[in-house]
């Protein structure tokens, strides 16, 4: 390629760039996008009610709406030593009327006319606003459960449910504490979680960990990058493919010819609308994280530190940030060109649509690979289906990035990633300059998508200027 | 400095567009490239522009390869084109630095050529009552006739040594049509080459020196137009009388091309047939009885270039369609 056949590209860019930012809509609709995230922040933090962070919340009312406590112990442990109404010892539930009830196993024949089951019980509450029932049993999946139950519309404050609810939580660890003999530190390396860790060998010997799955919370991160792209890599390739398009039938493109080939001309507009969509998500997400401090500055709390899975922010490196950039710019430049190729097939505005098909095919096709490539993490990080959409450089641009804010994935495979979107980038951007070439003094009959094949033959041919 | 093409060949699959083109231009001046829609003129120059490829022949600047890219050419494209919804301001001083006219000096050549082709109230407002500038214009504000001083302008901004004019006149107005022919005139006094195609035959006849005529793809006429003319000779002759003459006509055996009221363009073989025929007309006015016949006009001229072209690609079409007809048959 020689270097003459990228001269002025950089006055097409500079054109293009200042010409999107001189269009109302495009200014409307970033002025609208850069509110939003400024106001996001404060007021979802108002609605959810997050003025303080996680495990700072006190309970410090005077008096309670708690009339009533039914206890229901299916487990027994009542009899063997948890105090199942602990939460009587706090002055302010000290006039709370605790009523046990007997479950089957504690009845005696006498008993028997006393029998409440728990379904029983929770439609007697239901017609009680002021009472609760203390719920102790055991759930198959999640293990030993006390829950504290209120009626459909009781009076009740939700508040005073978790306190208590807190308060069992202490007493239940102390009474484990105590049947077991163990002390905080030994039961708490019982209950650890442990992640597998598989090692996976590297050229020189080393061995370097990669945890084969992500968490549900993560998945859900990788799944907002992941749209929030597609959502980019869309809007900004149909600019690109109504800049062409609109070079090509307002007939700029024949005088433009005169001076530029028609790689530069590609290159200038793809550039200009990847400058354009970073300069528009950094800034937004500049604006999301100001927000953030400001907003943590009068309520004391740090909304998305609180919000975003744990330990997602120690992810946020230079390295990887420059990777999920490089890969978003990559991407957004590979559906840059297919869109210049789209434009380029329109002879009228009025076709832009029809001609857009190709492109919106390709971006669904790679935004639904990356979503159950993302699902597929969930069960493991070295599924075929991962490494698939993280090298096919259709569905990369959306999956890169997300996995590096999670910092999931081998680092091999993140660079493997980028550097196939580059390859790709180059390659691209000589064929389908060399078929646009073609396609933009085309004028005949109407461009099907099997034209292109042909297009791109004539052009390996050399047809072209 | 000379410009030259050199058998000139385009095919489109297994259509010959543009076949063996050659025309040479051995100093500045104006070369008229002529034909009837899609001849294959655009096609032409759009390899000598160097955005279409040939597929043989070669386009010559001063003995070289030319390198349209490299060289400051003016194009005024047949079909016009500017961003609609563009300041024109803007799109002018983008195809300035296309160009490599640095912004200073494009901003200073706009200003001239603004004033020039008197567009100034549309590329520099007046500011209002209030001092405040109004907005820029967007292309799609300016009439087609404006749009096209503004493509002129586009053209003719980078000050360009080799200017391609394709139907620089269509559409205007009269008084816009002599204000271009002024620019053009001027272009040409500044010794540019300049290559100018147009189906307004008396244009091509006011600027051109030499001509090449398309059809289909190939040339049928080509040279000096002078000479061309010459060689046609003065074969045609308008008369116009006072008095009946269409018998006087007949009798002498010439043919009538054109009948117009009270005129008559008659084709004769040369001078001496015309000359024979204004002694028919003065010896029937003084000698039949009750005849009187004063002749107003009496034109001996060379065909017009209209009537060259409609000659040499009229013919050629009628031929060719005549051909398939017999083909077909």
């Amino acid at each position: 390629m020689k270097k003459s056949e990228f001269r002025g590209w950089t006055d097409v860019f500079r054109f293009t760039l200042v010409q999107t930012w001189k269009n109302r809509s495009f200014l409307i609709t970033m002025i609208i996008m850069w509110i939003i995230c400024l106001l996001a922040v404060p007021v979802l933090s108002f609605f959810t009610g997050d003025k303080k962070g996680k495990g700072e919340e006190e309970y410090n009312f005077e008096e309670t709406t708690i009339e009533k406590a039914y206890i229901l112990d299916e487990l027994l442990f009542t009899d063997s030593g948890f105090k199942s109404d602990i939460f009587k010892e706090k002055d302010v539930f000290k006039d709370v009327e605790i009523e046990r009830v007997l479950y089957l196993a504690q009845m005696s024949v006498e008993d028997e006319k006393d029998e409440k089951t728990y379904k029983d019980l929770c439609e007697k509450v239901n017609k009680e606003p002021h009472s609760v029932i203390i719920h102790v049993y055991l759930d198959i999946t999640k293990g030993i459960a006390i829950d504290v139950v209120t009626a459909i519309d009781s009076k009740v404050k939700s508040k005073e449910c978790d306190y208590i609810g807190s308060l069992l939580v202490d007493e239940f660890n102390r009474y484990k504490y105590a049947i077991t003999q163990m002390g905080e530190e030994q039961l708490a390396a019982l209950d650890y979680q442990y992640d597998v860790v598989a090692l996976l060998e590297q050229e020189d010997g080393s061995f370097i960990t990669e945890k084969p799955h992500i968490s549900e919370a993560k998945y859900w991160v990788v799944y907002a990058i992941l749209f929030l792209i597609m959502m980019v890599v869309t809007t900004s390739s149909s600019q690109v493919a109504t800049a062409v398009a609109m070079d090509k039938s307002s007939k700029v493109m024949e005088y433009l010819l005169t001076s530029v080939r028609p790689m530069a001309l590609v290159l200038g507009k793809v550039l200009a609308s990847v400058v354009s969509t970073v300069l528009q998500l950094g800034i937004s997400f500049g604006l999301a994280l100001v927000s953030n401090k400001f907003t943590k500055m009068f309520t004391g709390s740090d909304y998305l530190q609180n919000k975003l899975p744990e330990g997602i922010l120690d992810n946020i490196t230079i390295p990887n940030v420059l990777i999920a950039l490089i890969g978003v710019g990559c991407g957004v430049m590979f559906y840059g060109f297919i869109a210049g190729l789209c434009g380029a097939m329109v002879r009228k505005m009025e076709e832009m649509q029809e001609s857009m098909t190709m492109l919106i095919v390709v971006v669904l096709i790679g935004t639904y690979l990356g979503m159950f490539a993302s699902m597929s993490m969930q069960k493991s990080l070295t599924n075929p289906l991962f490494y698939v959409a993280m090298l096919a450089p259709i569905s990369s641009p959306f999956l890169l990035p997300g996995v590096c804010i999670i910092g999931a994935g081998a680092l091999w495979i993140r660079l493997a990633s980028l550097a196939i979107l580059l390859l790709l980038d180059f390659v691209i951007l000589f064929a389908s300059a060399r078929v646009y070439e073609i396609l933009i003094l085309y004028n005949g009959s109407k461009i099907k998508l099997k034209d292109l094949g042909k297009f791109l033959k004539q052009a390996k041919g050399g047809k072209t200027a | 400095m000379s410009f030259e093409v050199r058998n000139l060949v385009k095919s489109y699959g297994d259509k010959v567009v543009v076949d063996h083109l050659n025309l040479t231009m051995a100093e500045p001046g104006v070369y008229a490239l002529l034909g009837t829609n899609g001849a294959g003129k655009t096609t032409s120059i759009r390899m000598i522009l160097g955005m279409l490829q040939k597929d043989s022949g070669e386009v010559l600047f001063n003995g070289e390869e030319m390198q349209p890219k490299q060289m400051n050419i003016g194009y005024l494209a047949e079909e016009r084109g500017l961003y609609p919804k563009y300041p024109i301001i803007d799109q002018l001083l983008y195809f300035a630095r296309l160009k490599g006219v640095k912004r200073s000096e494009a901003m200073k050549r706009v200003k001239y050529w603004s004033s020039r082709l008197e567009l100034d109230e549309y590329l520099f407002p007046p500011k209002n009552s209030k001092g405040k500038a109004p907005k820029p214009k967007l292309a799609d504000q300016l009439s087609k006739g404006n749009q096209q001083k503004v493509q002129l302008m586009a053209a003719l901004i980078s000050d360009p040594e080799f200017l391609i004019l394709d139907e620089p006149m269509s559409g205007l107005d009269p008084v816009n049509t002599d204000l271009f022919k002024e620019v053009i005139r001027e272009e040409i006094a500044k010794n540019k080459y300049v290559i100018m195609s147009s189906h307004q035959m008396p244009t091509v006849e006011e600027f051109c020196t030499d001509i090449t005529i398309l059809d289909h793809g190939k040339t049928v006429l080509q040279g000096n137009l002078d000479e061309i003319k010459k060689s046609y000779g003065r074969v045609n002759l308008f008369v116009k009388c006072e008095g009946e003459i269409e018998d006087l006509i007949e009798q002498a055996g010439l043919p009538i091309v054109e009948k117009l009221p009270s005129e008559y363009h008659i084709r004769v073989t040369g001078e001496e047939q015309a000359m024979q025929f204004l002694r028919t007309l003065i010896d029937a006015n003084n000698n039949v009885m009750g005849r009187k016949i004063t002749i107003i006009r009496f034109e001996l001229r060379e065909p017009s270039l209209h009537e060259i072209f409609v000659e040499k690609v009229g013919a050629g079409s009628a031929a060719e369609e005549e051909g398939a007809k017999n083909e077909k048959e």
